[in-house]
């Protein structure tokens, strides 16, 4: 079945929002509403969705397409289709568990496995009744699969899954204190760095020939503060980077480490929220462009000194200045004739920059310059307008995003010639239903469904 | 004036396809249909002479395939083609692409354009030789990989660009008319406009048969193509080893891998 042009004035219900999709007799519509419609109006709807096995195919591999029509699509006696199903991240729970029930290729149920729908019971369920080495490395490795899967992994396949083990966000303390003791390495190092790492364990850790184990230790978040200062003195400098992302790191030590001797640990300590004055003053002439870049995106920066990071030579160090939010006025004024473009771009998509430095950007060739200019809600409305006839996609893009883009500015573009831009003014507020509308019978599918999933949402609320 | 862009719709492969019955090609169900990329950049050279030329130009696409070709043509009709033509018989089928110049060869005698553009190749067979056929059919010169053209509609001769191996480049000068076989690159395709959608929605799309063209039965499809497919197949895959363990321990599994290969370990 192909899409029909529709002749129907706006729905004014969820009723009349299915009748129009059924109307159109387009899979991507009928997708949007299935959820919204009612018994009898699904039947309709599914003649659509799974008439063709072509669509059925397209849909059941879709990203977009609603879990409750993957759902549809899971009962069809179709292997093929089954299988995209199974792949598809959008399918939920309940589908996987009826598929997974429903199955006992191997290959499925290592996709099932390794889906981030599936439930802590469907993998228990796995993990307690298949042996096969990929499929438990999939369920061990499964963000859904809670510390009773782990455990179950572990009694009965003994140290074969260490490293997933030792890896997983759930594992317990108990697992972790016999993953540490048997480990190699690597293991015992994933353990060190595990929040539910046991402090007792910690202490061994930071205190271990590898260097790597000391490292993830480090970076622990649960680490102690006295142990903090004990490895900002640590020879191997990854270890002191890892110290100097810590957040609970105290001043004494932060302005320590501003003086290593390690250009990446000088860089970790530049990037903090928490600079003081003294540390930044450290770090702002810097030999290194890297660590001068993390300090010009500061917010502790006084005035003078975004001045004179304003005219470092390094052009990414400008770009950041650019970027910082407390960058004055006649900075970004200096830096908008910055002879970089990356720099002028980012003065363009500044929230502060001022109306008449926006006006002068306005005028570039620059498509990243311009695009910004058209993403900033402090540029004029006339010159937005103006952005809508731009011949670059990306430029009427960024007057699609504009926060403050009226509607009278917005209207044009629903003629866009990119269905990006189309698809974007389906979610955007100014517009009205009426003029969003307009876009039903639009030929790119991917409109279609965004525009009717938008109309749904409306009529379930 | 007129120029006559030879475009096709091809297949690109869904995720996890499966094999026909017969071994001789995917199932259609698992084929996704679209314009060739080549015949895209091979279209807008077309318009941006037209759109250039102080002359009327008449840009004229032309496919061969079966009912689902009309919606490629319609995308060319909306990026502002003057007129589509659709050539198809039951017979044509299993042609190959020197069978199919033949028969674009017969649509350029009857349509008689000043030049006629085609994709380089075809993303799907890459056999890159239909628009070569075109010219061997017709007798005309032909110049292949364009990457740039200088031609003023009404001239008798043009001046194109093409890409050769190794990075060269060559500046050739041809006499027109003559088929030029248009690379990715030459120029920016445009966007069709929502207006020029719903507008092509509504053209005529013109369908030409086997018999409107003056061919018969036996000079076109599989008995008279120059080559058929034997067995389509998916090819052994290579071996391959997953790096297991924890993420340190693969980066460093994998540093040693990179050791080794530059032989510093």
């Amino acid at each position: 079945m192909t899409q029909q042009p529709l002749d129907t004035a706006m729905p004014e219900t969820a009723t009349e929002l299915v009748e129009a999709a059924v109307e159109q007799g387009d899979i991507y519509s009928a997708a949007a509403v299935f959820g919204i419609a009612d018994k009898k109006q699904r039947d309709t709807l599914k003649a659509i969705l799974c008439g063709r096995r072509r669509d059925a195919l397209k849909l059941a591999r879709w990203e977009h397409t609603p879990a409750e029509v993957l759902a549809v699509l899971a009962g069809l006696d179709d292997d093929a289709i089954r299988l995209r199903v199974e792949k598809n991240p959008a399918t939920q729970s309940q589908t996987l568990a009826d598929l997974f029930n429903d199955q006992d290729s191997q290959d499925l149920i290592g996709l099932v496995a390794q889906h981030g729908h599936t439930s802590a019971s469907v993998l228990f369920t796995i993990v307690e009744q298949v042996s096969s080495t990929a499929i438990i490395r999939a369920a061990a490795r499964n963000p859904n699969a809670s510390n009773e899967v782990l455990a179950v992994i572990e009694a009965r396949f003994g140290n074969k899954f260490d490293a997933e083990l030792a890896s997983h966000e759930n594992s317990s303390a108990n697992i972790l204190k016999r993953l540490y003791q048997r480990g190699n390495h690597f293991v015992q190092a994933a353990v060190a760095a595990h929040v539910h790492c046991p402090q007792a364990i910690l202490e061994q850790a930071v205190r271990h020939d590898d260097v790597i184990v000391v490292r993830h230790a480090a970076a622990n978040p649960t680490l102690p503060v006295k142990l903090l200062g004990y490895l900002a003195g640590h020879p191997d400098y990854s270890v002191r980077r890892a110290i100097a992302s810590q957040q609970r790191l105290s001043t004494t030590l932060a302005r320590e480490l501003a003086q290593d001797s390690s250009d990446y640990v000088r860089r970790v300590v530049a990037a903090r929220q928490d600079l003081t004055a003294e540390i930044i003053g450290l770090l702002i002439h810097d030999a290194d462009h890297w660590v001068r870049q993390w300090v010009a995106l500061s917010s502790k920066l006084s005035e003078q000194e975004l001045q004179l990071l304003a005219e470092d030579e390094d052009k990414e160090v400008r770009r950041a200045v650019a970027r910082n939010g407390k960058t004055p006025p006649q900075l970004l004024q200096l830096l908008a004739r910055d002879k970089q473009t990356w720099v002028r771009a980012a003065v363009a998509n500044q929230p502060n920059t001022p109306p008449e430095i926006l006006s002068v950007l306005a005028d570039e060739e620059e498509v990243d310059v311009l695009a910004a200019v058209a993403h900033n809600p402090n540029t004029p409305q006339a010159i937005l307008q103006r952005l809508t006839h731009s011949v670059l996609a990306d430029v009427r893009r960024g007057v699609v995003t504009n926060k403050a883009a009226k509607r009278e500015t917005l209207l044009p573009l629903i003629e866009d010639p990119f269905y990006l831009n189309r698809l974007l003014l389906v979610g955007n507020p100014v517009l009205s239903p009426e003029d969003k509308w307009r876009l039903s019978d639009d030929p790119d599918p991917a409109v279609r469904f965004t525009l009717f999933s938008w109309f749904s949402r409306q009529y379930q609320q | 004036m007129k120029i006559l862009v030879a475009v096709k719709e091809v297949a690109s492969l869904d995720d996890d396809f499966e094999i026909r019955d017969d071994q001789l090609d995917v199932d259609e169900d698992f084929l996704l249909y679209e314009l060739n990329e080549w015949d895209d950049f091979s279209l807008e050279e077309a318009m941006s002479i037209k759109e250039r030329s102080d002359t009327e130009v008449e840009v004229v696409v032309v496919s061969v395939g079966p009912d689902r070709v009309e919606e490629s043509l319609r995308k060319c009709l909306a990026k502002g083609a003057d007129r589509a033509i659709r050539v198809w018989s039951d017979e044509m089928e299993g042609s190959d692409s020197i069978t199919v110049g033949r028969i674009l060869a017969a649509v350029a005698e009857q349509e008689k354009p000043d030049m006629i553009f085609a994709g380089v190749q075809s993303s799907d067979n890459a056999d890159a030789s239909t628009g070569i056929a075109i010219a061997s059919y017709l007798n005309w010169p032909h110049t292949a990989v364009v990457a740039g053209l200088d031609y003023t509609p009404g001239a008798n001769k043009a001046t194109a660009s093409r890409e050769l191996e190794g990075g060269l480049g060559q500046e050739v000068e041809i006499s027109c008319p003559a088929v030029l076989t248009i690379q990715l690159g030459i120029n920016t395709p445009r966007y069709a406009s929502l207006r020029g959608i719903k507008q092509a929605a509504a053209k005529p799309i013109d369908e030409v048969s086997l018999s409107d063209l003056g061919l018969s039965a036996e000079e076109v499809g599989a008995d008279a193509a120059f080559s058929r497919v034997r067995r389509m197949y998916i090819p052994e895959k290579g071996m391959a080893t997953m790096i297991e363990g924890t993420t340190a321990e693969q980066a460093a599994k994998l540093a040693q891998i990179i050791k080794e290969f530059k032989g510093e370990a």
